[in-house]
């Protein structure tokens, strides 16, 4: 009886340092490091393009939400309508460049079945930002391929958290 | 027999509509290049030696508003491009965004973008590679850092 206690002993024993082992490793495999920085931001800016449309973009636990709005810029006004264009929800990642400078990008499903490539150059120093981006590709396209390729100006930065 | 001929002239031009490969498609662009006056060439007469931290090194010359390279190591060892017209905006002293297209084939694809910084010597891609619809791979994303380590300007 005590030599069944002792090989169920040392069986357990060898299990849990088995399952410990496989936990361990489990775990290494799983690291990385993190590309949600912008995780809390919100940032509005435009494009320097001549068009009065805005951008207000959020980022949230990886993901990114943009909505389209119409900025007047009336007597140095900066009121702004949505224009009930954007998408929510498209995984973004992000390096860290410096201080304050990011790039990122993320890829984005249209309801048409494009896919979207964009990068951004955020510069939070100078309030800038560069857009290198291409458009509508993917076996589900239905548009030309568009190259997006803009400087722009960021007007707000807020943090959620 | 005629009508065998007429069959004949029927398959070849189904077989030419639907076997022929599709027109290469270049991008439009919308943004800086579409409206607002931008410096073509500005890289121009510059070499340069980079590597990224997934062991890639190119050479890349800049010369007539066209970018060719040439792998230094790893899987494009050997490989080369050449004649490919580039678009660069400044976005500081030393501090570049460029562009270009990168045509393989047929309707194969790559859009390379470089975040080259003088200053630091350092690069960055962000780059969406074999995105055309008869690109042999699946469209996959190259988002990588790494070092200049050569810069020659003639």
């Amino acid at each position: 009886m005590g030599s069944f206690k002792k090989s169920v002993l040392s069986g357990l024993v060898l299990l849990g340092t088995g399952l410990c082992g496989i936990g361990v490793q489990a775990n290494a495999n799983e690291a990385r490091l993190s590309t949600s920085l912008l995780d809390g931001m919100t940032i509005v800016y435009s494009y320097i393009d001549g068009n009065d449309t805005a951008y207000r973009v959020r980022f949230v636990d990886g993901l990114l939400d943009w909505e389209a709005i119409s900025i007047d810029h009336t007597n140095g006004a900066r009121s702004w309508t949505p224009t009930g264009a954007g998408v929510n929800g498209s995984p973004y990642k992000a390096h860290k460049l410096g201080n304050g400078e990011y790039i990122l990008y993320f890829i984005e499903s249209s309801p048409e079945g494009d896919l979207e490539w964009a990068s951004l150059h955020i510069d939070f120093n100078t309030n800038r930002i560069f857009a290198a981006s291409l458009f509508n590709y993917g076996e589900n396209r239905a548009d030309p391929h568009l190259i997006h390729w803009a400087p722009g100006f960021i007007y707000s930065v807020s943090r959620n958290n | 027999m005629q009508r065998k001929i007429m069959y004949a002239a029927m398959g070849c031009f189904l077989l030419a509509t639907f076997a022929a490969p599709a027109v290469a498609e270049h991008p439009e662009v919308i943004g800086e290049d579409s409206g607002i006056p931008f410096s073509a060439g500005l890289l121009d007469g510059m070499t340069i030696v980079y590597t990224f931290v997934d062991g890639l090194t190119y050479e890349t010359t800049f010369d007539d508003s066209q970018a060719a390279w040439r792998g230094l190591t790893g899987d494009i060892t050997d490989q080369s491009s050449t004649g490919n017209r580039y678009v660069a905006h400044k976005l500081d002293e030393g501090v570049y965004r460029v562009r270009w297209h990168e045509e393989r084939g047929e309707d194969d694809y790559d859009f390379v973008t470089l975040l080259l910084d003088f200053n630091k010597f350092t690069v960055f891609s962000a780059s969406l590679m074999n995105y055309g619809d008869l690109s042999p791979g699946e469209p996959t994303v190259h988002f990588v850092p790494g070092v200049i380590h050569e810069l020659e300007e003639r």
